[in-house]
Protein backbone atom coordinates (compact mmCIF):
# COMPACT_ATOMS: atom_id res chain seq x y z
CA UNK A 1 0.00 0.00 0.00
CA UNK A 2 1.44 3.48 -0.83
CA UNK A 3 2.27 5.80 2.10
CA UNK A 4 3.03 9.77 1.89
CA UNK A 5 5.30 10.21 4.78
CA UNK A 6 6.60 14.07 5.67
CA UNK A 7 8.35 14.96 8.56
CA UNK A 8 7.61 18.35 10.32
CA UNK A 9 10.59 19.24 12.63
CA UNK A 10 11.25 15.60 14.85
CA UNK A 11 7.33 14.78 14.01
CA UNK A 12 6.00 11.84 11.33
CA UNK A 13 3.31 12.81 9.77
CA UNK A 14 1.71 9.82 7.17
CA UNK A 15 -0.76 9.63 4.99
CA UNK A 16 -2.20 5.77 3.52
CA UNK A 17 -2.97 7.27 0.03
CA UNK A 18 -5.09 4.10 -0.46
CA UNK A 19 -9.21 3.82 0.33
CA UNK A 20 -9.10 1.23 2.44
CA UNK A 21 -6.90 -0.54 5.60
CA UNK A 22 -8.35 -3.71 5.64
CA UNK A 23 -7.40 -7.50 5.85
CA UNK A 24 -5.01 -7.42 2.56
CA UNK A 25 -3.03 -5.04 3.72
CA UNK A 26 -3.04 -4.48 7.32
CA UNK A 27 0.58 -6.83 7.92
CA UNK A 28 1.90 -4.53 5.53
CA UNK A 29 0.76 -1.08 7.05
CA UNK A 30 1.62 -2.31 10.04
CA UNK A 31 4.99 -3.52 9.09
CA UNK A 32 6.12 0.23 7.38
CA UNK A 33 5.02 2.07 10.87
CA UNK A 34 7.34 -0.35 13.00
CA UNK A 35 9.61 0.25 10.39
CA UNK A 36 9.60 4.23 11.18
CA UNK A 37 9.20 3.60 14.86
CA UNK A 38 12.35 1.86 14.94
CA UNK A 39 14.27 4.29 12.81
CA UNK A 40 13.24 6.28 15.47
CA UNK A 41 10.32 7.86 14.89
CA UNK A 42 7.93 7.91 17.62
CA UNK A 43 5.79 10.66 17.41
CA UNK A 44 3.53 10.01 14.20
CA UNK A 45 0.24 11.49 13.22
CA UNK A 46 -1.62 8.98 10.86
CA UNK A 47 -3.60 11.08 8.42
CA UNK A 48 -6.91 9.27 7.64
CA UNK A 49 -8.01 11.80 5.36
CA UNK A 50 -8.25 9.62 1.90
CA UNK A 51 -9.42 6.45 3.66
CA UNK A 52 -12.97 5.65 3.77
CA UNK A 53 -12.75 1.84 5.50
CA UNK A 54 -11.38 0.32 7.96
CA UNK A 55 -11.95 -3.18 9.14
CA UNK A 56 -10.88 -4.68 12.42
CA UNK A 57 -7.42 -5.82 11.17
CA UNK A 58 -6.69 -2.60 9.94
CA UNK A 59 -7.70 -1.37 13.18
CA UNK A 60 -5.69 -4.04 14.95
CA UNK A 61 -2.67 -2.95 12.92
CA UNK A 62 -3.43 0.92 14.29
CA UNK A 63 -3.61 -0.33 17.86
CA UNK A 64 -0.47 -2.57 17.74
CA UNK A 65 1.69 0.17 16.10
CA UNK A 66 0.62 2.65 18.91
CA UNK A 67 1.37 -0.11 21.68
CA UNK A 68 5.37 -0.90 20.05
CA UNK A 69 5.64 3.01 20.08
CA UNK A 70 4.38 2.74 23.81
CA UNK A 71 4.87 5.40 26.73
CA UNK A 72 7.81 7.15 24.85
CA UNK A 73 6.03 9.02 22.09
CA UNK A 74 2.59 9.18 20.72
CA UNK A 75 0.60 8.28 17.70
CA UNK A 76 -2.39 10.87 17.22
CA UNK A 77 -5.34 10.63 14.42
CA UNK A 78 -6.61 13.44 12.39
CA UNK A 79 -8.87 14.15 8.98
CA UNK A 80 -11.10 10.43 10.03
CA UNK A 81 -14.19 10.60 8.39
CA UNK A 82 -17.67 10.28 9.96
CA UNK A 83 -18.33 6.66 9.38
CA UNK A 84 -14.10 5.60 10.48
CA UNK A 85 -14.59 7.21 13.23
CA UNK A 86 -18.23 5.70 14.08
CA UNK A 87 -15.94 2.17 13.89
CA UNK A 88 -13.66 4.15 16.54
CA UNK A 89 -16.52 4.99 18.84
CA UNK A 90 -17.91 1.30 18.20
CA UNK A 91 -15.07 -0.34 19.62
CA UNK A 92 -14.26 2.16 21.98
CA UNK A 93 -11.10 3.10 20.52
CA UNK A 94 -11.86 6.79 20.34
CA UNK A 95 -11.09 6.68 24.30
CA UNK A 96 -7.69 5.48 23.12
CA UNK A 97 -6.24 7.51 20.28
CA UNK A 98 -6.09 11.74 20.79
CA UNK A 99 -8.06 12.23 17.50
CA UNK A 100 -7.34 16.23 15.90
CA UNK A 101 -9.69 17.35 13.20
CA UNK A 102 -6.93 18.79 11.13
CA UNK A 103 -3.55 18.22 10.61
CA UNK A 104 -2.09 21.33 11.48
CA UNK A 105 -4.11 20.67 15.15
CA UNK A 106 -2.33 17.81 15.25
CA UNK A 107 1.58 18.65 15.20
CA UNK A 108 0.60 21.26 17.16
CA UNK A 109 -0.41 19.04 19.70
CA UNK A 110 2.60 16.77 18.68
CA UNK A 111 4.93 19.44 18.99
CA UNK A 112 4.34 20.60 22.65
CA UNK B 1 -40.77 -22.03 1.70
CA UNK B 2 -41.41 -19.74 -1.00
CA UNK B 3 -39.53 -15.83 -0.56
CA UNK B 4 -42.34 -12.65 0.30
CA UNK B 5 -43.03 -11.40 -2.71
CA UNK B 6 -41.40 -8.22 -1.58
CA UNK B 7 -38.41 -10.35 -0.65
CA UNK B 8 -35.24 -9.73 -3.32
CA UNK B 9 -31.91 -11.86 -3.30
CA UNK B 10 -28.52 -11.93 -5.06
CA UNK B 11 -25.64 -14.62 -4.74
CA UNK B 12 -21.99 -14.47 -5.77
CA UNK B 13 -18.69 -16.29 -5.47
CA UNK B 14 -15.51 -14.91 -4.44
CA UNK B 15 -12.44 -16.58 -4.53
CA UNK B 16 -10.66 -16.91 -1.06
CA UNK B 17 -8.28 -14.41 -1.24
CA UNK B 18 -7.84 -11.38 0.99
CA UNK B 19 -7.44 -9.15 -1.83
CA UNK B 20 -11.04 -9.96 -3.07
CA UNK B 21 -12.83 -9.37 -0.33
CA UNK B 22 -13.36 -5.46 -0.89
CA UNK B 23 -15.20 -6.32 -3.62
CA UNK B 24 -17.80 -8.08 -1.18
CA UNK B 25 -18.19 -4.88 0.27
CA UNK B 26 -19.04 -3.06 -2.87
CA UNK B 27 -22.20 -4.96 -3.30
CA UNK B 28 -23.09 -4.22 0.02
CA UNK B 29 -22.75 -0.82 -0.28
CA UNK B 30 -24.19 -0.55 -3.58
CA UNK B 31 -26.93 -2.68 -2.04
CA UNK B 32 -27.36 -0.71 0.78
CA UNK B 33 -27.75 2.83 -0.64
CA UNK B 34 -30.45 1.22 -3.00
CA UNK B 35 -32.25 0.74 0.26
CA UNK B 36 -31.26 4.00 0.72
CA UNK B 37 -29.91 3.36 4.42
CA UNK B 38 -27.64 5.71 6.24
CA UNK B 39 -23.53 6.35 5.62
CA UNK B 40 -23.09 4.74 9.09
CA UNK B 41 -25.48 1.99 8.98
CA UNK B 42 -24.13 0.95 5.13
CA UNK B 43 -20.29 1.53 6.76
CA UNK B 44 -21.37 -0.83 9.59
CA UNK B 45 -23.07 -3.35 7.16
CA UNK B 46 -20.03 -3.36 4.72
CA UNK B 47 -17.72 -3.85 7.57
CA UNK B 48 -19.53 -6.68 9.04
CA UNK B 49 -20.30 -8.87 6.02
CA UNK B 50 -16.25 -8.03 5.06
CA UNK B 51 -15.10 -9.30 9.19
CA UNK B 52 -17.42 -12.27 8.12
CA UNK B 53 -15.87 -13.11 4.79
CA UNK B 54 -12.17 -12.62 6.07
CA UNK B 55 -12.84 -14.89 8.93
CA UNK B 56 -13.80 -17.60 6.42
CA UNK B 57 -10.99 -16.99 4.13
CA UNK B 58 -8.46 -17.05 7.64
CA UNK B 59 -9.91 -19.40 9.95
CA UNK B 60 -12.01 -21.60 7.36
CA UNK B 61 -9.64 -21.82 4.78
CA UNK B 62 -6.54 -21.07 6.41
CA UNK B 63 -5.57 -18.35 3.84
CA UNK B 64 -5.29 -20.75 1.40
CA UNK B 65 -6.87 -19.34 -2.20
CA UNK B 66 -8.96 -21.29 -4.47
CA UNK B 67 -11.58 -21.90 -2.43
CA UNK B 68 -15.33 -20.30 -2.41
CA UNK B 69 -17.29 -17.98 -0.45
CA UNK B 70 -20.31 -17.44 -1.33
CA UNK B 71 -21.66 -14.27 -0.22
CA UNK B 72 -25.68 -14.31 -0.49
CA UNK B 73 -27.93 -10.99 0.03
CA UNK B 74 -31.51 -10.76 0.85
CA UNK B 75 -33.25 -8.28 1.26
CA UNK B 76 -37.20 -6.25 2.20
CA UNK B 77 -38.26 -3.31 3.15
CA UNK B 78 -38.14 -4.45 7.25
CA UNK B 79 -34.76 -6.21 6.83
CA UNK B 80 -31.91 -7.58 5.03
CA UNK B 81 -30.06 -10.80 5.41
CA UNK B 82 -26.27 -11.62 4.45
CA UNK B 83 -25.10 -15.85 4.39
CA UNK B 84 -21.74 -16.03 4.35
CA UNK B 85 -20.87 -20.07 3.65
CA UNK B 86 -17.47 -21.72 2.88
CA UNK B 87 -16.48 -25.53 2.54
CA UNK B 88 -13.95 -24.97 4.85
CA UNK B 89 -13.33 -26.23 8.66
CA UNK B 90 -15.81 -25.53 10.90
CA UNK B 91 -15.34 -22.16 13.00
CA UNK B 92 -15.76 -22.49 16.49
CA UNK B 93 -15.64 -18.90 16.38
CA UNK B 94 -19.35 -17.04 16.71
CA UNK B 95 -20.98 -15.89 19.67
CA UNK B 96 -21.37 -13.19 22.03
CA UNK B 97 -18.28 -11.43 22.56
CA UNK B 98 -17.28 -8.04 25.12
CA UNK B 99 -14.40 -5.80 24.62
CA UNK B 100 -13.74 -5.01 27.88
CA UNK B 101 -10.43 -3.33 28.56
CA UNK B 102 -9.25 -0.23 30.09
CA UNK B 103 -8.09 2.34 27.70
CA UNK B 104 -5.33 4.14 29.82
CA UNK B 105 -3.43 0.50 29.83
CA UNK B 106 -1.47 0.16 26.60
CA UNK B 107 -0.11 -3.32 27.18
CA UNK B 108 -3.88 -4.56 26.94
CA UNK B 109 -5.63 -2.87 24.36
CA UNK B 110 -7.03 -5.81 21.75
CA UNK B 111 -4.95 -6.09 18.11
CA UNK B 112 -7.45 -9.03 17.74
CA UNK B 113 -10.69 -10.17 17.92
CA UNK B 114 -12.77 -7.33 17.27
CA UNK B 115 -14.44 -8.07 14.04
CA UNK B 116 -16.77 -10.82 16.50
CA UNK B 117 -17.30 -7.74 18.84
CA UNK B 118 -18.52 -5.91 15.71
CA UNK B 119 -20.72 -8.44 13.84
CA UNK B 120 -22.84 -8.81 17.28
CA UNK B 121 -22.68 -5.56 17.90
CA UNK B 122 -24.02 -4.30 14.97
CA UNK B 123 -26.05 -7.27 14.19
CA UNK B 124 -29.53 -8.52 15.55
CA UNK B 125 -29.61 -11.70 14.84
CA UNK B 126 -26.38 -13.74 14.46
CA UNK B 127 -25.79 -17.62 14.30
CA UNK B 128 -23.74 -20.09 12.77
CA UNK B 129 -24.59 -23.41 11.35
CA UNK B 130 -22.81 -26.29 9.79
CA UNK B 131 -24.42 -29.14 7.72
CA UNK B 132 -23.24 -31.65 5.33
CA UNK B 133 -19.69 -29.99 4.97
CA UNK B 134 -20.87 -26.28 4.25
CA UNK B 135 -20.78 -23.16 6.88
CA UNK B 136 -23.13 -20.93 7.30
CA UNK B 137 -23.02 -18.07 9.16
CA UNK B 138 -26.37 -15.92 8.87
CA UNK B 139 -26.64 -12.22 9.78
CA UNK B 140 -30.08 -10.86 9.95
CA UNK B 141 -30.29 -7.00 10.62
CA UNK B 142 -33.59 -5.33 10.49
CA UNK B 143 -33.76 -2.14 8.67
CA UNK B 144 -34.67 1.68 10.48
CA UNK B 145 -35.44 4.08 8.28
CA UNK B 146 -35.75 7.82 9.26
CA UNK B 147 -39.21 9.32 8.38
Amino acid sequence: MQIEDTKVDDVLVIQPLDKRIDASVATEFKGKIVDWINAGDTRIILDLSNVDFIDSSGLGAIVSSLKTIGHDGDLVICGIKETVMSLFRLTRMNRVFQIFETRSEAIRALSK
Amino acid sequence: MPEPASQKTITFLIDSRLENVSLAGVAVRGICNYLSLSEIDTYYLELCVVEAVNNAIKHAYDYEDGHAVEVSIAYSNREVTFNISDTGRKMDLYGPRCLDFDPDDLSMLPEHGMGLYIINSVIDEVTYLSDGGKNTLTMRKRLHYKN
